[in-house]
């Protein structure tokens, strides 16, 4: 799975407006790998997958302006399913998404383990594509 | 009284920063978890910790309701984020709502990287000056409190301390060509402690690394490593396997017949004061498929084993036989089945011989092994 071309990042239209530089370089293209996020409401609704800056317009965050336009997903179920005992997700469920090539692109991002930044493309709607997982 | 903090590092980022440490003008650290999200900012709920206690939260051995419930002096925070860079302010609580904590059984080693979770090992071993091994045991009743079966506990403990000890023989074997050295202060571990995560056991090495930092039971663990290393690849282990068949083997397989049997995902982490640190995770799927197949290669439960001492028996007609080896050890046997070996004159106690063996290694029925030396070759020294 190779980083995106410079060419891929100009051409694609992102769901958020992004800074400039944004999404980095070595973001990549999905193909299908399966990610998951925890979500607040089942079935998800818009509000599930809308970045930080997206809920807090007119915030500054501690975090650079692209992180903080990106969604974050995970690349083990395990890790939502303990991020529901956090307060903010009390009676969330974890779904899963096989992402496509379209679905924008996404990069593995520290320091909490398995954590992907994934930066939608415009016209991409995850909700037909999240699946409710249930736990082991 | 309101305090000016900082935050100093993130323990858990999901759409920002969900649990973080925070540190004040006087360097005092504050544990601090997001509890409530609006439009216009974030509210945190934060209380002090100790470098100590968070260094405990951190490995597994405090849970996040528990650190933030009962702090160790009890002054409860929240802190509203807005974003303005720089300090920002918290304001004392009385109390706490309940629905501001974290559900029982959160653990922060679910979402350490495994090089900061290796961290842990490689500073007890640089503090020690030991070699350390953290073993993570996964069975059912570990899932969300530090509590574990003694018999699971006992089991695990005594098919890993076996499978290090035939590792380090056979590592010893390879770069001497004997098994004689086989003090077994070398290779035999201790328990210093245990935390949760799910229930990981901290062992040490029995004997201090040397002025060089080096520990012999470092060889013992890299021998355990080259066997588990392709554990995902039932061919690859397979193929491992065979190189280091006979006991070594049928520890392993013990082990993963622990594995397998009780439904214990394992991980492990090691480290010693002059090595970097190793991890590896064994699942029960991959124990258990990899028992199966080693189990039905009968060639992996022979060991070809070499002795020199005198004959202090040999019976021609039966083919049976006892030598005391040069370490002084008694060991008996028989002669291999279709081999032209013959104990017809053989001098006892003032000849020493060389026996080339194969050594049969069999599961009895409790559990246990037991082995049997065949005679295949035969020459007077």
């Amino acid at each position: 799975m190779d980083a995106q071309e410079p060419s891929v990042r100009r051409e694609h239209s992102w769901h958020e407006d992004l800074p400039e530089d944004c999404p980095p370089a070595d973001a990549r293209l999905p193909e299908g790998e399966a990610y998951y996020r925890a979500v607040r409401t089942y079935p998800p609704h818009e509000g599930d997958f809308v970045s930080q800056r997206a809920l807090q317009p007119t915030r500054q965050f501690q975090v650079s302006e692209c992180t903080a336009r990106a969604v974050s997903l995970f690349l083990e179920a395990a890790i939502c399913f303990t991020l529901l005992k956090l307060p903010l997700y009390t009676g969330g469920r974890v779904v899963r998404l096989e992402l496509p090539k379209d679905a924008g692109v996404v990069k593995v991002t520290r320091p909490t383990k398995g954590h992907v930044s994934w930066w939608r493309r415009a016209g991409f709607d995850p909700i037909p594509l999240a699946t409710g997982v249930e736990e082991n | 009284m309101a305090r000016a903090v900082r935050f100093a590092r993130t323990l858990v980022y999901c759409d920002g920063v969900q649990v973080a440490v925070a540190r004040d003008e006087l360097g005092q650290l504050y544990l601090s978890m997001l509890v409530q999200r609006t439009e216009e900012g974030d509210t945190y709920l934060s209380v002090p910790i100790t470098v100590d206690r968070l260094r405990l939260l951190q490995s597994g051995g405090l849970d996040l309701r528990e650190a933030l419930e009962k702090p160790e002096v009890q002054e409860w925070f929240t802190m509203g984020v807005s974003g303005e860079e720089g300090s920002q302010v918290m304001n004392p609580v009385a109390a706490v709502a309940d629905k501001w904590l974290p559900e029982p059984g959160l653990f922060l080693t679910e979402f350490v990287e495994e090089a900061d979770r290796l961290a842990g090992v490689v500073e007890e071993s640089t503090k020690k000056g030991k070699a350390i091994v953290h073993l993570r045991l996964s069975p059912p009743e570990a899932a969300e409190r530090l509590q574990i079966g003694v018999h699971h506990l006992s089991q695990a403990l005594a098919t890993y301390q076996e499978l290090v000890k035939h590792a380090y023989l056979q590592a010893l074997q390879e770069l001497t060509a004997t098994t004689q050295d086989e003090n077994a202060d070398r290779y035999l571990l201790e328990v210093f402690a245990f935390s949760q995560g799910s229930f990981t056991v901290h062992m040490h090495s029995k004997l201090d690394a040397d002025m060089f930092g080096e520990v012999e039971l470092v060889q013992a663990l890299e021998k355990v490593d080259e066997l588990t290393e392709d554990v995902q690849d039932t061919e690859r282990a397979l193929q491992t396997a065979k190189e280091n068949s006979g006991h070594l083997v049928a520890a392993y397989k013990r082990f993963l017949h622990f594995i397998a049997e009780t439904g214990s995902t394992v991980e492990y982490n090691w480290s010693s004061p002059s090595r970097g640190a190793r991890h590896r995770e064994i699942s029960v799927s991959q124990a258990s498929i990899l028992y199966e197949r080693l189990q039905s290669q009968r060639e992996l439960a022979e060991e070809r084993v070499t002795l020199r001492g005198v004959f202090v028996r040999a019976n021609v007609e039966s083919g049976t036989w006892a030598v005391r080896d040069d370490a002084g050890r008694h060991r008996t046997g028989r002669i291999a089945a279709g081999s032209d070996v013959s104990l017809s004159g053989v001098v006892l106690d003032t000849q020493r011989y060389e026996l080339e063996c194969i050594e049969r290694i069999e599961e009895t029925g409790d559990g246990g092994l037991t082995s049997g030396l065949e005679l295949k070759v035969l020459r007077p020294l």
